[in-house]
């Protein structure tokens, strides 16, 4: 139901193009987005109601325009469309994909991603956050409205950068959204800056993984009305929480919170000591995670995957394993997994499964974390079933030093057994087989 | 600038009607708060009629209470986190009046023997829907849970704030009675720009389920904007009754329920008989 702009409308561009309206995609607090197209190429335009059309928002979009995206996964204005009639405009940006979904389809289970695509959309969003403030800039406003990704890559388009404002900024207009603002902006003690999007980013990964909100448990089952003072006591004043180790108030209600319930047994110790960490001592600025260690955080969860025999995704836990010795219990049957054969790179472990793809940043630290053109698969032997290896799919020979000290040369396109045991050296790093 | 009519006609095939509408205007007509709720018809929710009522009620306290906070005059940053918080809050009251309702009115002996399922989970007896709209002269906010109608008149074009939610087929709804029902809710908010729309349509399916196509239904919102503007407001206030009736005997057969919001022409007294009521 749109206001702004009318179908089949043209808007000149610069007195050479035009940009024709197609459709009306939707509206928000500010303004109506469209598919627009240039020269035939779909584009999605934002037009700003006029009292949201300033001056200082103009200004702002001139500079995202200027200093350009921090990486591909932003849809980033493009360039600015002007109506001289009324002063009001927009701004022209990429069109999201239809295979990306929100997070509300995900809380809705329209949805139903899986663990590894979770885990690849958490390294991207990390990444992507630790790109943008770099650059000196601050979002605003990260929450599961900005937030679209493919449920079967991993893939993520955020979208919503026109809030988006150099780190410390004081003239802003926009606080963020409620649930994912940091307890100091909610106390009115703070403005936005990388400190709260560290929270806020914080509080997208936990409902990405928990399906939850991390302050919601029996503090917020007790609300009647969810008004300001309401809100500003659980957020801001007294968060705590829902699996704080040290203070129990405020645990998840049980057919209430069943999300958070169901999904905080099915992961490694090491996000669930990160998450507490994250909303304990990181509710203070000075505690909260860092980009690195989250994207860290989360490829070291897509490592973590295996399959039980039921076909279910689950994750090893190595504390567990370490301390007591025993493989995880499968979330679906109930059943102990079967421990796959792993690959330790130095401190990391990855399991090998037999859709493993090891890729350039598992064997080169110093390359960001991409999950594309990988340089190992899992093979099986064509003729001995039993017997697994990895293909070199990587341009460099590998080294290979078996058990007993022999060394062979692995040329790209080869394979080499996953015995327990032999060493991988892949270049940069070298890596051991464990069975 | 604002004048209301409500009605609802109960449908041959059920004992009570289980649709409830209201609404409200204050004295200073700053705003209009409207509903309409679909209590469900199936045999397991004997209470849908409570239900729906409890359904309105809420809804009308929490967009007054809302508005007199001034929650929705800034959103800069968006609608998505207040939306939220209006549904959580929304769903949270009134699953607390139905178990209220429930501890002081138990099922009786019989209702103890209409469904199993529903005894172990007492709240799907009074299932609803719910739809409303916050009408003010800057912004207007719809709201929608479940199956029902929303339609907006302006310069002659019918359009739906709130699509029809495609994941819903037959006669599948969202209820109040879900355990996740807050995140089923679906809203709108439109800021006034320039003119406010001539007429906002609220009604249950049974309105639109008596139609043979989505079309045909949105005719009426035009066909009631022409006869206000023609024939007025006591013309179709008189004969709203008989057109409800003869609508769904020939159609849905359904309980029906419809809202109409109409702005006032400029020669006429506004919201002249709904001032400061509830109805």
């Amino acid at each position: 139901m749109n206001q702004l702009l009318k179908e089949k409308q043209i808007i000149p561009i610069d007195g050479k193009d035009s940009c024709l309206v197609e459709r009306f995609l939707g509206s928000g607090g500010q303004g109506e987005v469209y598919r627009v197209s240039i020269q035939g190429k779909p584009y999605a335009l934002k037009w700003y109601f006029p009292k949201q059309a300033t001056s200082e928002q103009k200004a702002s979009l001139e500079y995202l325009i200027r200093i350009g995206a921090p990486n591909n996964k932003f849809l980033w204005p493009k360039f600015l469309l002007t109506n001289p009639k009324n002063n009001t405009f927009g701004y022209i940006m990429p069109l999201r994909l239809p295979q990306y979904k929100g997070i509300n389809d995900l809380m809705r289970r329209r949805v139903e991603p899986t663990f590894k695509a979770l885990a690849i959309a958490g390294v991207h969003l990390a990444n992507s956050f630790s790109k943008l403030h770099a650059n000196g800039l601050c979002y605003r406003d990260i929450s599961f409205g900005n937030l679209f990704f493919d449920p079967i890559t991993g893939d993520i388009q955020i979208c919503d950068n026109d809030n988006i404002t150099t780190n410390g900024d004081p003239l802003v207009t926009v606080l963020g959204t409620p649930r994912f603002t940091a307890p100091e902006i909610v106390r009115g003690e703070a403005h936005p800056s990388r400190d709260t999007d560290l929270f806020s980013l914080a509080v997208l990964l936990h409902y990405m993984l928990f399906v939850h909100h991390p302050l919601e448990g029996e503090q917020e089952a007790k609300i009647h009305a969810f008004d300001l003072p309401a809100m500003t006591k659980l957020y801001g004043k007294n968060p705590v929480y829902i699996y704080d180790p040290k203070n129990t108030t405020n645990r998840p209600v049980a057919g209430i919170h069943d999300n958070a319930i169901a999904f905080w047994k099915t992961y490694p110790t090491f996000i669930k000591q990160l998450f507490i960490r994250a909303f304990t001592v990181g509710l203070k600025p000075n505690g909260r995670i860092m980009e690195i260690e989250w994207r860290d955080s989360m490829a070291r969860m897509y490592d973590s995957l295996i399959y039980c025999r039921c076909g279910a995704e689950n994750f090893h836990d190595a504390t567990e394993y370490e301390t007591t010795g025993k493989t995880t219990v499968c979330w679906s049957c109930h059943k102990p997994t079967i421990l796959p054969p792993r690959l330790k790179i130095g401190k990391n472990l990855i399991m090998i499964n037999v859709d493993t793809l090891i890729f350039p940043f598992h064997v080169d630290p110093s390359i960001s974390c991409e999950f594309s053109d990988p340089v190992a698969k899992v093979n099986q032997h064509p003729q001995n079933k039993s017997l697994w290896g990895f293909q070199n799919l990587s341009k460099d020979k590998w080294t290979v030093i078996s058990n007993e000290g022999a060394i062979t040369e692995v040329l790209p396109g080869k394979n080499v057994s996953l015995i327990n045991g032999i060493k991988i050296n892949f270049g940069k790093t070298e890596g051991v087989i464990i069975v | 600038m604002w004048q209301i009519i409500a009605e609802s006609v109960k449908s041959a095939n059920h004992p009570l009607n289980q649709d409830s509408k209201k609404y409200f205007i204050p004295k200073d007509k700053e705003y209009v708060v409207v509903a309409i709720a679909d209590g469900h018809g199936s045999k397991k929710c004997f209470r849908s009629n409570v239900g729906s009522e409890f359904a309105v009620e809420v809804l009308i306290n929490i967009f007054r209470q809302h508005f007199s906070s001034n929650t929705f005059d800034n959103l800069q940053a968006g609608f998505s986190g207040i939306k939220d918080n209006l549904a959580k809050t929304i769903h949270r009251q009134w699953m607390e009046k139905v178990r209220n309702h429930l501890a002081k009115n138990p099922f009786s002996f019989e209702e103890e023997l209409i469904d199993v399922k529903v005894l172990n989970n007492q709240v799907i007896s009074y299932g609803t829907t719910l739809l409303g709209a916050l009408i003010t002269k800057n912004y207007i906010i719809y709201l929608q849970l479940g199956d029902g109608d929303i339609l907006v008149v302006k310069d002659n074009e019918v359009t739906r704030p709130i699509p029809k939610d495609e994941n819903l087929i037959a006669n599948e709804t969202y209820s109040l009675c879900d355990k996740e029902a807050d995140s089923l809710f679906r809203f709108y908010y439109q800021p006034v720009i320039g003119q406010l729309p001539d007429l906002i349509l609220l009604s249950t399916d049974g309105y639109s389920n008596s139609f043979p196509n989505d079309n045909e239904f949105q005719k009426t919102a035009l066909d009631y904007n022409n006869l206000y503007k023609e024939e007025g407001m006591s013309f179709i206030r008189k004969n709203i009754s008989g057109w409800l009736k003869d609508t769904t005997v020939h159609g849905s057969g359904d309980d029906l329920t419809t809202i109409l919001v109409f702005k006032t022409s400029d020669n006429e007294s506004a919201t002249k008989r709904e001032t400061d009521n509830t109805n």
